[in-house]
């Protein structure tokens, strides 16, 4: 948990300052260390859950209402709560497979005993 | 082997990662747009106004602006060039990718945007003559010396303001289509201008014409389209005495008749795009200050076409709209003078059939010789790393256009602004606005004028699009100059496709510009225009073949006569004035054509509530609806078995010439239906009108007629985002109003920008524009005058050479010194 913790942390504070797919390479890293492919699931979905999710949240308490209502029109979704569901879940979805991802190539190289 | 099962999901996770930074079609990149991060939410809070503060040696002295509670800046600089530089970079800070897209738009280089699929688009764009007119106009700007400084320092401004910015920053439809701002230049600017150019220029009916008189005669065509049509109400009043020597002009001694039989698409002329200006003597006011009212109707869209500014440095102190993208004040006011703009009409772009040496086209015929042709190279960038290049011939006359038949299709049907459409292959084009001209130089000059002289002064360098400058100042006086650098023309040059061969239609030369209609301080005590005939046909030179029918002249002008001590509130009502002239006019005799003739009880109803009409085209009434839907019915019934059905063969004529029609001869031929073998009436036809109209709406909106045929249900406003991506526009919106009457607002037209200013020693002005000052569409400032602009406000606009004056939140621009 506590490292779930740490890597939302590092992703939440780092992500600005690197391009946007960075998040799912170091979801991958964190998938290579992870000792069962259920760690490394739960590993990538909360991490990715957490920093998308606290920066959606506060991209909407801070006056990203209006945009987010627009940006749902323009994609058909009509409200900004599915744009949030939407988004969330291309999040979770994105850091499931990353760290799986990580995880896999990992037994690529190291199957387990 | 089975381990290799285990890079399978890496290798779709990639894949999928590479897909999702990828725009497919008209999608943004998924992933990279939904990242909260970098995608459109690192956007909120952009348009927080502090983020603006800024040090730069770029920057003689320090400059404040203030941004009123309408978001307004009013810009404090102490010399011209410091003003311009931060106009620039808060213009770029609301607007930027407005007014990139609109120069990419008007230069044709949108496949660098859309790809492929905008080709046509573009390619027609540099045919007509875009970019090669704006490089032209960019020599006489720099050229300028007191100009071209000034125009570096606003593409400085902008460019630091874009070089400000990170990649996650850009506006959020860079995001959307997924491209980056590149570097503003002067071109850009002068792009711009041709943009609103072809806006209000581009216009022709020559090749309708010249088929109408192949196919029915010149009678038919000087029938139908008279120059002067029977019911006119000119800018300059009758009377006015044109007493100059014009320019003497070489005129064949018949006209020459085009074959015209190459062209493949026609298209009715749009009846929405125009405007209303007018001025009020201080004689004829409450008190005793003149007033000036303008409101430019155009297509409406957000961004705003238009963004309020007011500038002040110790050369100026001026307060009006600015187009995004062009330095200064377009339309509005400063210590001294006001004016406000309309557009002329006068038709500036003409063709000609040329005759080619051989399939070459590299050499043609003119004047007796065989003259070169120049041959340009166009490159075009594709989204993706393809160009394309394409070569255009220029004649001393201008590009061709078309080179091979049915070009239009290649060439982006859909993308080509309706009239243009017609005029086809081998033909060779002549728009004033190739020509060099520098009408920012026309600008700079009105916004620091300090009286009637200089106004005249700054018209002088204004070529195209011609527009009629309504003047209003502190002494009281005012004024309205038809300016623009209209070619000088015998009668009927230019309406129909002209010989190329033959000096005689070249544009022998230019209207001298004392000699162009203006008229200052009439006795009457008012002046205006409404995109109205300038003059009557006393005026020597041939100016146009067509302007606006004189309904909403004729309004404001009975409205204005009606007033001896006129306030800022009349002036405003009158831009509200919804009463339709035509209506007024003819609804008399048409009900008379139906009074026997009702069906049913809904017939009745709707016979009652047109017979109790008072003409106000009011959002909230069913009769506008009907009328204007019975209109519709009457024009197809009256001219499709004479002209062909609205695309396919010749325009039909305006609405003046239909209530010459009904009101002079209902039982004219034209309104026998030749397909039918009896002799039908304006009344018969009528009365068909009539019937299907209530039989129609009826089927379509519902047999309550109060409610379900409502005008602002029918026609309604929808105000789209200038690259029409859903979501980002506003619509349904339920406003009154109609074309061809003073509030002139349609389904996607209207005044946008109305504004009204008393020329005291105190200026007291009002404005309002369908938008907000903001460009990005996550801030309230985005549509958030739209609401008021439909009820009918008008916002009071502070105006003050000093600082302490204007209240709102202050932005220091510093100089690092």
């Amino acid at each position: 948990m506590k490292l779930i913790f740490i890597i939302s942390l590092i992703c939440f504070f780092g992500l600005p300052f690197t391009a946007w797919w960075m998040i799912w390479i170091a979801l991958g890293v964190c998938g290579w260390f992870a000792n069962t492919y259920r760690e490394s699931v739960g590993i990538g979905v909360a991490a990715a859950s957490l920093a998308w999710g606290i920066k959606i949240g506060i991209g909407f308490f801070s006056g990203g209402s209006i945009l987010m209502q627009r940006v749902a029109d323009m994609m058909g979704l009509g409200s900004p709560i599915l744009l949030i569901i939407a988004t969330l879940v291309l999040g979770v979805f994105l850091g499931g497979i990353s760290a799986v991802s990580g995880y896999q190539l990992r037994r690529m190289f190291q199957p387990p005993l | 082997m089975t381990r290799i099962r285990y890079l399978i999901l890496p290798i779709l996770t990639t894949l999928l990662i590479w897909v999702l930074n990828t725009r497919i079609g008209a999608l943004p990149p998924l992933g990279k747009f939904l990242d909260p991060f970098h995608g459109y939410l690192a956007l909120v809070g952009s348009d927080d106004l502090n983020r603006l503060n800024i040090e730069t040696p770029q920057l003689e002295s320090p400059v404040t602006v203030i941004f009123d509670s309408l978001r307004i800046p009013h810009i404090f600089a102490e010399n011209d060039r410091d003003l311009y530089y931060v106009q620039g970079y808060v213009m770029a800070s609301e607007r930027l990718w407005q007014m990139e897209f609109q120069t990419h738009a008007a230069g044709g280089r949108m496949s660098e945007i859309i790809g492929e699929k905008a080709l046509g688009y573009d390619r027609f764009q540099r045919r007509v003559g875009m970019k090669f007119g704006a490089e032209n106009s960019l020599n006489a700007i720099l050229k300028d010396q007191l100009l071209s400084p000034l125009v570096d320092a606003f593409t400085e401004g902008i460019n630091a303001y874009i070089s400000s910015l990170s990649k996650d920053q850009y506006p959020l439809e860079y995001k959307i289509l997924d491209y980056s701002p590149e570097p503003w230049t002067p071109l850009k600017t002068s792009l711009l201008l041709k943009y609103m150019a072809w806006m209000l220029t581009g216009r022709n009916t020559e090749l309708t014409y010249t088929r109408m008189w192949n196919k029915m005669g010149r009678d038919v065509v000087e029938e139908l389209f008279p120059i002067y049509p029977w019911f006119v109400d000119p800018i300059i009043p009758p009377g006015m005495k044109y007493d100059f020597e014009p320019v003497p002009l070489d005129k064949p001694p018949n006209l020459y008749q085009s074959k015209a039989d190459r062209g493949n698409i026609l298209t009715q002329i749009h009846d929405g795009i125009g405007s209303n200006n007018w001025v009020v003597s201080g004689t004829r006011t409450e008190s005793g200050n003149a007033l000036l009212a303008n409101d430019p109707h155009l297509g409406l869209n957000l961004p705003s076409i238009w963004y309020a500014m007011h500038l002040v440095s110790p050369n100026q102190n001026v307060m009006g709209v600015s187009l995004p993208g062009a330095p200064g004040i377009i339309t509005g006011f400063n210590d001294y003078i006001s004016w406000g703009v309309t557009n002329g009409y006068d038709d500036v772009m003409d063709w000609y059939d040329i005759q080619f040496r051989d399939s070459t086209m590299t050499e043609y015929f003119h004047d007796n010789t065989w003259k070169p042709t120049r041959k340009v190279v166009e490159i075009f960038k594709i989204r993706g790393g393809m160009t394309f290049s394409d070569t255009i011939t220029f004649t001393h006359h201008g590009p061709i256009v078309w080179d091979t038949p049915y070009q239009t299709l290649s060439l982006g049907e859909k993308s080509i602004r309706n009239s243009i459409r017609q005029v086809s292959t081998g033909r060779a084009l002549r728009w004033l606005a190739h020509d060099e001209s520098n009408e920012l130089r026309t600008f700079y000059l009105l916004n620091t004028a300090e009286n009637y002289e200089d106004y005249v002064h700054a018209l002088e360098y204004f070529n195209c699009p011609g527009q009629n400058f309504a003047y209003a100042d502190v002494e009281g006086n005012i004024a309205l100059w038809h300016a623009g650098n209209n070619p000088a023309k015998w009668e009927r040059q230019g309406m129909f496709i002209s010989d190329g061969t033959d000096p005689r239609y070249d544009w022998q030369a230019f209207i001298p510009h004392d000699q162009k209609p203006h008229i200052k301080n009439p006795e009457r005590g008012y002046i205006g225009s409404a995109n109205q005939h300038p003059t009557t046909s006393d005026y020597p030179y041939f100016l146009s073949e067509f302007y606006w029918a004189s309904f909403r002249w004729n309004q404001i002008h009975t409205r204005l006569d009606t007033l001896q001590s006129a306030t800022i509130n009349d002036m405003l009502d009158i831009q509200l004035d919804n009463r339709s002239v035509f209506a007024e006019k003819t609804m008399p005799v048409i009900l008379r054509t139906w009074k026997n003739h009702l069906r049913n009880d809904l017939e009745k109803h709707a016979f009652t509530i047109l017979s109790d009409w008072d003409y106000e085209m009011d959002g909230h009434s069913p009769a506008p609806t009907m009328y204007r839907y019975w209109y519709a019915l009457l024009e197809e019934l009256t001219w499709e078995d004479d002209l062909g059905m609205d695309n396919d063969k010749f325009i039909w004529p305006y609405r003046d010439k239909m209530m010459e029609l009904i009101l002079t001869n209902p039982e004219s031929h034209w309104f026998d239906n030749k397909t039918t073998l009896q002799l039908e009436t304006f009344s018969q036809l009528s009365q068909q009108a009539f019937h299907k109209m209530v039989s129609d709406l009826q089927s379509n909106y519902g047999g309550d007629i109060k409610t379900d045929w409502i005008w602002s249900k029918y026609q309604g406003t929808d105000i789209n985002h200038v690259a029409n991506i859903p979501g980002m526009g506003v619509l349904d919106l339920p406003t009154s109003g109609g074309s061809d009457i003073p509030n002139a607002t349609g389904t996607t037209f209207g005044p946008s920008w109305r504004f009204v200013v008393e020329m005291g020693e105190k200026k007291i002005a009002y404005g309002i524009y369908p938008g907000g000052q903001s460009g990005f569409p996550g801030s309230i400032y985005y549509d958030n005058m739209v609401d008021d602009w439909v009820q009918g406000v008008a916002y009071p606009l502070s105006f003050s050479d000093n600082p302490a004056e204007i209240s709102g939140l202050t932005i220091k621009f510093g100089s690092g010194k």
